[in-house]
C-alpha cells in the first residue's frame, strides 16, 4: 500500500514539475528565462496588467471562448435530439458528417478555414474566430449530448406532457434539468477547446481578434518575455479553481437533497 | 352502456409494413376498469400511447367524452398516464412531481395544496412529500406516479405495465391498492399488463390482444369460462385442449371419448372444434366414486405431479395426449409416475371453441 502511495506521488511530481517551474519563473527579476530566477519581484505581473497586447488577447480568448460554448451548444443540442431520437433518412450520413471535422489534421482546417471566411470578410474577427472553433468543438460536444440524450428516458417527456405541458415547457422544466449535467460538461468542452486551440487561431484570428495561445506563441517565438509565465501561471490558477468549484458543486449535489 | 372512451378501428403501423395495432375496436364505460392483457409486442402499449396522443393512429379515431382527441396534443387531452418505469422527475421532490400537472394547467396555490395534500394522503405518501424520487423505493416510487396521474382529475387514467417491476408481494398490494383507489374516486382507468392473473383479479373487463388485434372483450370469469379462441383459452389460465367433432349435440372428443355439453352451440355442428377442459374441471375418480349421468371418464397415466400444498397439478397422459388435472387433495403421493387414475368431465365444464 505505501509503495502504491509512493509510486502516485512520483509520477505527480513528474507530470506537475515541469508545469510548476513556471509559477517562480513568473516572479523573476531577470527579462529572459533564467532558472532559477536570479531575483524575486512583482513586476512581471504589473507588466501584464499594463500591456494592452497582452491583456486584449485575454479578453479575447474568453470572449470566443464563451461565444464558441454558446454556439456549440445551440448547434449540438438540437442535432444530437434528431440524430438520438428520430429516425429519418440519412440519418447514420447526418451523425457522421458532424464527427468529420475531428477526422481532418487541424493544419488544413485551418487553411480551410482561412480560404473559406476570408470571402464574407470574416478573417481577423471574433465572429470569424468563433465560427471556426464552434466547428472545432461540434464533433465531441455532439458525442456528449448524444450519450447524454441516449441515458434520457423519454417517458419523462410524455410524463411531462399528460401533465399538461407543451413542448417549450417540457424542454424547460424537465428535459433541460435533467440533461444539465451532460449539457454542462459539453459547453465546458467547447469552451476550453475554444480556449486552448492554437493552429486555427495563429490562421485566422489576425490582430484585432489575435487569443492568448496565439499571443504566446508569438511571444516565445519573438523574445524572451517573462510574461509568458505570468500567463501560465494563472491559467494554470484557473484551472485549479475550477476544478475545486466543480468538487465543491458536486459535493452540493450530494449533500443538498 | 354509455361510451365515454370510444376507439374505433385505429391502425398503428410503424414501418409501413407490418401493423403494431391492427383495427382495434374498444368501447370503454365512465369509471369502468379495463384490462389490456396480452403477450410482449402484441400492440397494447402501443394503444395507450394513442390513447394518450404519443403517438398518432395511422388510420382510425379515438374519441373521449364525444370528443374526437385524433388531432389534439397530449397536453391538452385530459389524460393521466402511469408509466412503467415510473418516469417520476428526478430533480423534483414527492410533492413538486405531484403538484406538476396543477402547475402546468395553472391552478391557483391554495387549490394546488388542498389537492396535492389529498391525493398524497390517499396513496399514503404524506410522510414523504419533501423527499426525492431516489429515496423512495420502487413501491412508493410508483405510488407517486399513480398521484401525479391522477391529481389532476383527468377523464382517464391509463396504467402501462405499472407493477412491472415489483417484487409478488408488492404487486398484490398494489393491486389492492389500484383497486381501492378506483373504487374510491371511481375514475376510469385503462391498465395494460401481461399477467392474467392480475387480469383476473382486478378487472371489470379484460380485452386480450393478439398481434394488434383484440381476439376477446369480456368480463373476467366469461374469458376464463368461455374464451372465444384458441388462444385466448391457451393465454388465459392453465388448460387442456382437445381436438373434437361436433355430432349430433356431442362432441367427439379425440382418443378420450364422446359428452354432450349442456350448451352447446347449434352453429357448431358437424365441425371439428377445440374442446376446452381446465385443469380443475377435472375431476379424480376414486375406485369406490359414484359417476353421475352424463359424466366422461377416462384413464390417464401419471407423468408428474406438482405439490402446492392446498392443490395439485397433476401431468398425465390419455392415448398420448397430454393432460393436466388439478386437485384440492393432499396424497400426490399416490400418484407416482406411472400411476393410471381415473379422472371424470363433468359435462357443464366443457368448452367448445369454433375452429
Ligand atoms: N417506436 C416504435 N418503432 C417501431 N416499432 C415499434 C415502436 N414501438 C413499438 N413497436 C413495435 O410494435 C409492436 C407492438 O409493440 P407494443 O410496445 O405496443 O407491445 P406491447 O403489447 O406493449 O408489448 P410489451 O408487453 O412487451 O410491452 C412491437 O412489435 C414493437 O416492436
Ligand atoms: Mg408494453
Amino acid at each position: 500500500m505505501p509503495i502504491v502511495i509512493i509510486f502516485a506521488l512520483i509520477v505527480t511530481v513528474f507530470l506537475f514539475a515541469p508545469v510548476l517551474i513556471v509559477v517562480p519563473m513568473s516572479f523573476t527579476t531577470s527579462q529572459s528565462y533564467a532558472f532559477p530566477p536570479p531575483g524575486y519581484w512583482t513586476g512581471q505581473y504589473a507588466k501584464y496588467f499594463s500591456d494592452p497586447t497582452w491583456y486584449l488577447p485575454t479578453i479575447n480568448s474568453f470572449t470566443i471562448a464563451l461565444g464558441t460554448a454558446i454556439l456549440t451548444l445551440a448547434l449540438v443540442i438540437p442535432a444530437a435530439y434528431a440524430v438520438v431520437r428520430y429516425r429519418f433518412k440519412g440519418r447514420a450520413f447526418a451523425n457522421m458528417f458532424l464527427i468529420t471535422p475531428l477526422l481532418v489534421p487541424t493544419i488544413i482546417s485551418a487553411i480551410a478555414y482561412y480560404k473559406y471566411l476570408s470571402y464574407p470578410k470574416l478573417v481577423g474577427t471574433h465572429i470569424g474566430v468563433i465560427l471556426a472553433h464552434t466547428c472545432l468543438a461540434t464533433p465531441v460536444a455532439m458525442l456528449i449530448m448524444a450519450a447524454a440524450l441516449k441515458g434520457y428516458d423519454r417517458n419523462l417527456e410524455r410524463a411531462a406532457m399528460m401533465s399538461g405541458a407543451g413542448v417549450l415547457r417540457t424542454f424547460f422544466y424537465v428535459t433541460f434539468p435533467v440533461l444539465r449535467p451532460g449539457i454542462v460538461v459539453a459547453g465546458l468542452f467547447a469552451f476550453l477547446n475554444s480556449f486552448d486551440e492554437t493552429v486555427v487561431s495563429l490562421f485566422i484570428a489576425g490582430r484585432a481578434a489575435s487569443t492568448l495561445p496565439k499571443r504566446m506563441f508569438e511571444s516565445i517565438q519573438l523574445d524572451t518575455d517573462p510574461v509568458i509565465a505570468v500567463v501560465s501561471t494563472m491559467l494554470f490558477l484557473l484551472v485549479i479553481c475550477m476544478f475545486l468549484l466543480q468538487a465543491l458543486l458536486r459535493r452540493r449535489q450530494f449533500h443538498g437533497s | 352502456m354509455t361510451d365515454y372512451l370510444e376507439i374505433k378501428s385505429i391502425v398503428k403501423s410503424f414501418d409501413g409494413k407490418i401493423n403494431a395495432v391492427d383495427g382495434v375496436d374498444l368501447s370503454i364505460a365512465k369509471g369502468e376498469f379495463i384490462t389490456l392483457l396480452g403477450p410482449s409486442g402484441s400492440g397494447k402499449t402501443t394503444t395507450l400511447l394513442m390513447v394518450a396522443g404519443f403517438e398518432h393512429p395511422t388510420s382510425g379515431t379515438i374519441e373521449l367524452t364525444g370528443r374526437d382527441l385524433t388531432k389534439i396534443p397530449p397536453y391538452k387531452r385530459n389524460v393521466g398516464m402511469v408509466f412503467q418505469n415510473y418516469a417520476l422527475f428526478p430533480h423534483m421532490t414527492v410533492e413538486k412531481n405531484v403538484s406538476f400537472p396543477l402547475r402546468m394547467r395553472k391552478f391557483n396555490r391554495s387549490e394546488i395544496e388542498t389537492r396535492v395534500r389529498r391525493i398524497l394522503d390517499l396513496v399514503a405518501l404524506t410522510d414523504h412529500a419533501a423527499k426525492y424520487p431516489r429515496q423512495l423505493s420502487g413501491g412508493q416510487q410508483q405510488r407517486v406516479a399513480l398521484a401525479r396521474g391522477l391529481v389532476f382529475d383527468p377523464d382517464v387514467l391509463l396504467l402501462d405495465e405499472p407493477l412491472g417491476a415489483l417484487d409478488k408481494n408488492l404487486r398484490e398490494q398494489m393491486q389492492v391498492e389500484i383497486k381501492r383507489i378506483h373504487r374510491e374516486i371511481g375514475i376510469t382507468m385503462v391498465y395494460v399488463t401481461h399477467d392474467q392473473t392480475e387480469a383476473m383479479t382486478m378487472s371489470d373487463r379484460i380485452a386480450v390482444f393478439n398481434k394488434g388485434k383484440i381476439e376477446q372483450i369480456d368480463v373476467p370469469l366469461k374469458v376464463y369460462r368461455e374464451p372465444t379462441t384458441r388462444f385466448v383459452g391457451e393465454f388465459v389460465g392453465d388448460s387442456n385442449l382437445f381436438d373434437g367433432l361436433v355430432k349430433g349435440g356431442a362432441v367427439d372428443v379425440t382418443g378420450i371419448g364422446a359428452i354432450r355439453p349442456p350448451r352447446a352451440d347449434p352453429k357448431l355442428e358437424g365441425r371439428a372444434v377445440d374442446v376446452l377442459v381446465r385443469p380443475e374441471w377435472l375431476r379424480i375418480v376414486a375406485p369406490n366414486d359414484r359417476v353421475a349421468d352424463g359424466e366422461l371418464t377416462f384413464e390417464i397415466v401419471v407423468d408428474d405431479t406438482i405439490n402446492y400444498g392446498d392443490s395439485i397439478l397433476l401431468f398425465g397422459k390419455a392415448q398420448q395426449r397430454s393432460v393436466r388435472v388439478r386437485a384440492i387433495t393432499s396424497h400426490a403421493g399416490i400418484f407416482a409416475r406411472g400411476a393410471k387414475v381415473r379422472v371424470a368431465i363433468d359435462p357443464a365444464n366443457v368448452f367448445l371453441i369454433a375452429r
